[in-house]
């Protein structure tokens, strides 16, 4: 079994797993050729679904594996993981391999940074305290020349230092992760592409402060819920209701997605009885009516942490299936649009009143 | 009765409040000792493996400086001293962060004057602090404090080879890079790069496995040294916890620190000195880490060098060697390496019998069960080449574990108090660099002490209590 690649955009590796590490601890891990699997299945909150394609994070990328269709199966501690790669931000090169040390199978990252020191006076350029020792990396990368770390005397001088962080992991077994399968969804009634995730984290968040702030004492333990509902008119809304207040925030005017036909086996046929037509119908002519909104009742909380997924600049489509849950693809957008994205898929299920 | 009073100007207040947070991350009592030319402000950890000491010199870190030393029971001796005990949590609450905020407040501090209150007439016995702030506010603390002898750490740097020195900023550079929840830092130096490795020495297997903090290691060129001369290949452990403390402490004063060590399982001490302020952290070390040690022999004979050292006391060998050897070796050879010293060599520490085996048994069980002796890499009695006089396996769990075992820890007593009546202060006890004392200085003057001096052990051993496995 071996693993081992070159990294690029390791920052947004790092982000990816920080978003993934919300949610749960512990992520399953599928390696295989085609792309890196990212799976959190915590016992109670939301999951999550990922698929990472090879070329957002690596540059290189060798697999060898004895199990059938070249695949690796790792559970990984994503926090330690998301924090090993973290310390490579602004590194010249960093790679990640699994390997073995004491027989515990390790993800080790290895880093290599380059700064520049100054001549002898290590010193002086420690006290004068240069701040951005780090956060220079990318100017040092540019210029990272022949000769110019060389003997020209006076000037800074150039010094590499290596950090390898081993993070340690568990592979799994085949038949381990064979009954996984994500969830099956019946077809959405409202899908729409949700508002900038900063936006809605922070209305959320400010929500979730009022719940808890005009909580009365006798409720019981669960924690609060908000409430989010859409309509195929391009309105999104996010409201809560307790004892004491009830407040809502409504998006307008955002962008329905057209479902593309050939997704489906009945074609324009199977979508002109798709939920999401009807419900478009039930929603009148400028989505005025009551009955085209599609509503789901979530933990704000798990809510908030699924939000977290906001830090990878993506671009969210909300799938409501009514009174049952939520589904949330999570698109990343890559230099490249390739139209291969990497995807984040978040399984949400509503509470029942 | 001793008379101690000085004055501090904000910018050194800000440095004590530097100093104590220091302090407070290695134990919660402090110790302060006056001399003619300087304070000095210690601690030694509860497991008695770091000491950390400041040396605030009379003439420049103090706007003022006045001790005289007690003249009732007096010892012809120029290097009196007056020292105490207090708690760290009191002094912090003084000197708070926020109260030392000089800049844009009405009631900046504009000095902090300290005196002791002990003369004979008075009922009361009081450190008094006052803070002296702007349109006259003096806010004044009584502190209660315990007259003691203060410790000292003795640490031969003419034996300590090794030797580096570079910026606390870069060491902070590296720290950053470490897991949160890691204990162990070793490092060495090989083909060119230094090497620090932070790492946790736990066996787990199953789901355990994740609670396994990350194991970094850094490499770091020789050139980030300002002066760097250290033995290729050796390596040297520490609490990364300490090293953190420190490194946080000198880079608050932008300071360059030198640590100078032998090699592991001996003593290092890391040093810087800033706008009068001496800092000296002595350190034990363990040897190199499970997986870089080499093949293992089970166990090593009583080696005549070992014996013939003086450990003022025996250091955990005791406990370390029956639950590295236990498993495996059920015969009573242990007993040999677990001799006391020869006679002629007798202190203190001596007169403290072996530590029984039965009573060892409980921590033997959980050795095992945190070592299984099945898995590879476990550190399974490893004995270091370099170690001349114990196997270097030995302490290694020990290091590891001091926070959860405290019957280990109340076995290993370090200072000793058999020179209480040759120091020159009087009673200076003194944190000893055992095997150095030896050949150095301490011999002779043992060796004479020796038959009128059984003395008294430091602290009773547990083991020798009957415990509640008996």
């Amino acid at each position: 079994m071996r693993f081992k690649s070159q990294m690029r955009n390791v920052s947004t590796f790092a982000k990816f797993c920080a978003s993934l590490s919300s949610l749960g601890p512990i992520a399953w891990c599928r390696l295989t050729d085609e792309d890196m699997r990212f799976t959190v299945l915590p016992e109670k909150g939301s999951q999550v679904w990922s698929v990472l394609k090879i070329e957002t994070v690596f540059e290189t990328y060798s697999l060898q594996s004895a199990a059938p269709h070249n695949t690796i199966n790792l559970e990984v501690p994503i926090q330690s993981l998301q924090r090993a790669l973290r310390s490579a931000s602004g590194a010249t090169s960093a790679s990640i391999r699994l390997t073995k040390k004491n027989n515990v199978p390790m993800l080790s990252v290895t880093i290599v940074t380059t700064t520049f020191s100054n001549g002898d006076s290590v010193v002086g350029a420690g006290a004068t305290g240069t701040d951005d020792e780090f956060g220079d990396f990318d100017f040092h990368a540019d210029t990272d020349d022949v000769g110019f770390g060389g003997g020209l005397g006076g000037l800074p001088r150039e010094r590499e230092t290596i950090i390898t962080q081993d993070v340690p992991v568990k592979v799994l077994a085949m038949q381990t992760v064979e009954g996984l399968h994500e969830p099956s969804t019946p077809e959405p009634d409202v899908h729409i592409y949700l508002p900038g995730l900063a936006q809605v984290k922070s209305i959320s968040e400010r929500f979730t402060r009022l719940a808890t702030a005009t909580k009365t004492g006798t409720t019981t333990g669960a924690g609060p819920r908000l409430e989010l509902s859409a309509n195929m008119h391009g309105s999104f809304k996010i409201a809560l209701q307790t004892d004491a207040l009830s407040i809502s925030s409504v998006w307008t005017g955002l962008v329905n997605p057209e479902l593309e036909p050939t997704n489906y086996p009945g074609g324009s046929q199977e979508l002109r009885d798709h939920p999401s037509t009807r419900m478009r119908i039930l929603g009148g002519e400028h989505g005025e009516n009551e009955e085209g909104w599609a509503r789901v009742r979530i933990d704000a909380k798990d809510w908030n942490r699924v939000l977290s997924v906001g830090r990878l600049g993506v671009r969210v489509i909300a799938c409501f299936m009514n009174e049952t849950g939520l589904v949330l693809y999570v698109y990343h957008q890559g230099e490249e649009d390739n139209g291969e994205e990497t995807c984040l898929t978040y399984f949400i299920n509503s509470f029942s009143t | 009765m001793p008379s101690l009073s000085f004055t501090v100007l904000p910018g050194g207040v800000g440095h004590l409040h530097d100093i104590l947070t220091c302090l407070v991350k290695f134990d919660e009592n402090i110790s302060l000792e006056a001399s003619s030319s300087s304070l000095r402000i210690s601690c030694l950890n509860s497991s008695k493996s770091a000491h950390v000491c400041f040396t605030l010199h009379a003439l420049s870190f103090f706007a003022k400086y006045k001790f005289q030393a007690d003249r009732t029971f007096n010892t012809p001796s120029v290097d009196e001293t007056w020292g105490c005990t207090l708690q760290n949590r009191a002094l912090l609450s003084i000197f708070k962060k926020r109260n030392l905020d000089t800049k844009e407040k009405e009631t900046a501090l504009e000095r902090c004057e300290f005196e002791l209150q002990a003369r004979a007439d008075e009922t009361k016995c009081r450190l008094v602090i006052r803070m002296i702030c702007r349109h006259g506010v003096v806010k004044t603390y009584k502190l209660i404090y315990e007259p003691t002898n203060v410790l000292r750490a003795s640490f031969d740097s003419a034996n300590s080879p090794n030797h580096w020195t570079t910026s606390a900023r870069t060491l902070r550079d590296i720290v950053e890079y470490f897991g949160v929840a890691t204990d162990q830092l070793d490092w060495t130096f090989e083909k060119g790069k230094v090497n620090f490795t932070s790492y946790t020495e736990r066996i787990t297997d199953g789901r355990d496995i994740f609670k396994l903090p990350m194991h970094t290691s850094v490499a770091i060129e020789r050139k980030d040294f300002n002066s760097f001369s250290v033995q290729e290949g050796l390596h040297v452990g520490i609490v990364v916890r300490d090293f953190r403390a420190i490194v946080s402490h000198a880079d608050a004063l932008g300071a360059s620190l030198t640590a100078k060590y032998s090699r592991g399982n001996r003593p290092m001490q890391i040093a810087y000195e800033v706008d009068g302020i001496l800092c000296e952290f002595t350190l034990m070390t363990r040897g190199p880490p499970a997986n870089v040690s080499s093949a293992a022999v089970a166990i090593r004979p009583s080696t005549p060098a070992r014996d013939l050292s003086v450990r003022p006391v025996q250091r955990p060998q005791a406990q370390n060697t029956d639950q590295r050897l236990i498993g495996r070796d059920p015969t009573p050879a242990l007993s040999a390496t677990i001799m006391p010293p020869p006679v002629a060599n007798i202190s203190v520490a001596d007169t403290v019998g072996p530590p029984q085996l039965n009573q060892s048994m409980p921590a033997n069980t959980k050795a095992q069960q945190t070592f299984p002796t099945g898995v590879p890499g476990a550190p399974s009695a490893i004995l270091d080449q370099h170690s001349l006089f114990f196997p270097a396996g030995e302490d290694e769990h020990f290091w590891d574990e001091h926070d959860n075992d405290t019957a280990e820890q109340e076995d290993f007593i370090t200072w000793d108090a058999s020179g209480r009546g040759s120091l020159p202060s009087g009673a200076a006890r003194r944190i000893r660099d055992s095997e150095t004392a030896t050949s150095l200085q301490g011999s002779g003057r043992r060796r004479r002490e020796a038959p009128n001096a059984p003395g008294i052990a430091p602290t009773q051993r547990l083991s020798q209590l009957k415990g509640l496995f008996d």
